[in-house]
C-alpha cells in the first residue's frame, strides 16, 4: 500500500492553491452577500484546467484519474474561500463523467471539449418536490412522440441550473411510483422550446452557487439526445452519485483543511491570561479533533478514488465519506467560531460563511441521515 | 448449472428484507415484487461480483439480467463462459 503522492500530484496542489488564492479571492464576502456567481473566476478556472480534468484527452480534456483529480479539487477548496465556486466546479465535472461514461460518440463529441473548456455550463436535473433521495418517486414524465420524447414536469434546487447551457434531465416512463428500469436520462439544451425555469433561489450559504427550479413543459427531445439505454437512467444515477460524493467529499477536505490551519495560526497568535489560548485544553481539543477528522477523510476518500480508477463500485465507501466528511467539515467551521470567539462571529473573519456554506454539505448529494441508511442498508440491516 | 442456494439466501435476507416471506421461485419478478430497489441492485451487483468472481459491465446493466433468479443465474454463467473463453 502507498500512501505517497507523485512528483506531479504534489507540483499540481502548489500551483492550484497558489492560483486559488492570488486570482479567486477577491470579493468573496461580497459576491456571498449579492448572491452573485463569479463568472471571470469560472473563466479563470477553465483556462487552468479545473474543468477538464476527468475529460480524456481525445475531447480536449487533461484526461486525469479520480485520484489525481480529488487531489486537485482538494487544493482548489483548500485555496479558494468561494465554496460556490468550487460546488459549481464539481457539479460540471460530475457533468462531465456521466456524459463520459454514458454518451455516444457524437454526445460526447459535441458538448465535451465544450464543457472542459468552460464555454458551455452544464447542470444535473434530478431533484423535485416530493422526490429527493426516493428518486423512483419523480413525477418528470417523458412520452415518445415520433422520431423523440416529449419531457414533462418541474425539478427543484438545480445546481448551476440559471446558468445552465446543457441539462442532463432524469425522467421516468411510467405513471405512479416507478420500479428502477422506469427512468431515463436525457440531454437538454436551455433553448428547447417547453423549457423555462424560476428565478435563482435565495440559500443561507453557498450562495455564488446557482439554484433554480426547471419547468418542463412538453419539451421535445431527439431520440439523439437520450444518455444511455432506455431505462437506463437509475443506473447511470448510482454510478453518478458515487462520483459525485468523492468530489464533493474533496471540496470538504480541502475547506476543512483551510479552517484548521487559520484555526492554529490564531490560537499559536492570540493571547490570553499571559498565554496562547492553544494552550488550554478546551481549545486543543477542538484543534485535535479537526486534525483526526481531516486525517482519516483523506483516507477514506483515496480509498473511494482509488475504486473508482480500479472501475470498482464505490457505494459504501462513497456514502461513509460524503457522511463523514460533511458533517466534519460543519463541526470544524463551528468549533473554529468558537475558537475566534467574538471575532470568529463577525463576516469580515469569513467563517461564518464556511459554516453556512457546510450545513448544505451535510443535505445535498444525500442528507448525513440518507447516508447512514445506505451504511446499514449496505451491512444487510 | 449454477448452485444459487448463495444467491437465493442473499436475495431473501439482505435484498428482500420482510418483504417477501414465502418460497422465491426461480422465475418470480424481482422488481414487480420490489424486492430490488434502487439501492438493492448495486448491493446485488456488489454480491455477485465479489461471490462469482464476475465483472458486470454497463452494458449487463438492463432490467431482463436482474428480473428473477433464473435470469441472473443465466447472465453469470454467460459473464463465467466469457472469462473462460
Amino acid at each position: 500500500m502507498d500512501f505517497s503522492l507523485s512528483d506531479t500530484q504534489m507540483l499540481q496542489w502548489e500551483s492550484i492553491v497558489d492560483f486559488s488564492r492570488r486570482e479567486l479571492n477577491e470579493n468573496v464576502r461580497e459576491n456571498d452577500q449579492l448572491g452573485c456567481f463569479p463568472k471571470d473566476n469560472w473563466k479563470k478556472c477553465a483556462d487552468m484546467g479545473l474543468l477538464s480534468l476527468l475529460t480524456p484527452e481525445r475531447y480536449g480534456g487533461l484526461g486525469e484519474d479520480l485520484a489525481s483529480t480529488v487531489h486537485s479539487i482538494r487544493a482548489l477548496s483548500y485555496g479558494c474561500e468561494d465554496s460556490g465556486l468550487v460546488h459549481a466546479i464539481v457539479t460540471q465535472l460530475c457533468c462531465i463523467v456521466i456524459l463520459n461514461l454514458y454518451g455516444t460518440e457524437a454526445q460526447k463529441q459535441q458538448y465535451l471539449g465544450k464543457l472542459a473548456a468552460g464555454e458551455l455550463i452544464a447542470a444535473q436535473s434530478i431533484t423535485e418536490p416530493d422526490a429527493g433521495s426516493d428518486v423512483l418517486s419523480m413525477r418528470t414524465r417523458v412520452e415518445e412522440d415520433g422520431a423523440g420524447f416529449l419531457l414533462s414536469g418541474g425539478k427543484v434546487f438545480i445546481s448551476n441550473g440559471p446558468l445552465a447551457d446543457l441539462i442532463i434531465v432524469f425522467a421516468k416512463c411510467s405513471a405512479g411510483k416507478s420500479s428502477f428500469g422506469d427512468i431515463s436520462c436525457f440531454l437538454v439544451e436551455k433553448d428547447a422550446g417547453g423549457y423555462s425555469m424560476g428565478k435563482p433561489l435565495q440559500k443561507m450559504g453557498l450562495r455564488t452557487l446557482q439554484n433554480c427550479e426547471m419547468f418542463f413543459d412538453s419539451v421535445c427531445v431527439p431520440a439523439q439526445q437520450m444518455l444511455g439505454k432506455p431505462g437506463h437512467g437509475m443506473f447511470i444515477f448510482n454510478e453518478a452519485i458515487e462520483w459525485e460524493r468523492a468530489l464533493m467529499t474533496a471540496s470538504h477536505l480541502g475547506t476543512l483543511e483551510r479552517v484548521l490551519e487559520k484555526s492554529v495560526d490564531y490560537v499559536k497568535t492570540r493571547k490570553q491570561f499571559g498565554q496562547e489560548i492553544g494552550k488550554n485544553q478546551s481549545i486543543s481539543n477542538k484543534i485535535g479533533t479537526m486534525k483526526v477528522n481531516l486525517e482519516l477523510g483523506k483516507l477514506i476518500l483515496y480509498k473511494m478514488a482509488w475504486l473508482k480508477d480500479q472501475g470498482k463500485r464505490a457505494t459504501l465507501e462513497a456514502s461513509l465519506g460524503k457522511l463523514f466528511v460533511s458533517e466534519s467539515l460543519k463541526s470544524a467551521c463551528m468549533d473554529a467560531i468558537q475558537i475566534h470567539g467574538g471575532y470568529g462571529y463577525m463576516q469580515e473573519c469569513d467563517l461564518e460563511r464556511d459554516l453556512r456554506d457546510s450545513v448544505a454539505a451535510t443535505i445535498y448529494s444525500g442528507t448525513s441521515e440518507m447516508q447512514r441508511n445506505i451504511i446499514a442498508r449496505m451491512l444487510g440491516i | 448449472m449454477l448452485d444459487d442456494t448463495k444467491l437465493v439466501d442473499f436475495i431473501k435476507t439482505d435484498l428482500a428484507r420482510g418483504k417477501f416471506t414465502g418460497k422465491l421461485g426461480s422465475a418470480d419478478d424481482l422488481i414487480e415484487s420490489e424486492i430490488l430497489d434502487s439501492l438493492g441492485i448495486m448491493k446485488l451487483i456488489l454480491f455477485l461480483e465479489n461471490n462469482y468472481a464476475v465483472k458486470i459491465s454497463d452494458d449487463d446493466l438492463t432490467l431482463e439480467n436482474f428480473s428473477s433468479i433464473m435470469s441472473i443465474n443465466s447472465l453469470i454463467e454467460k459473464k463465467k463462459d466469457l472469462q473462460e473463453g
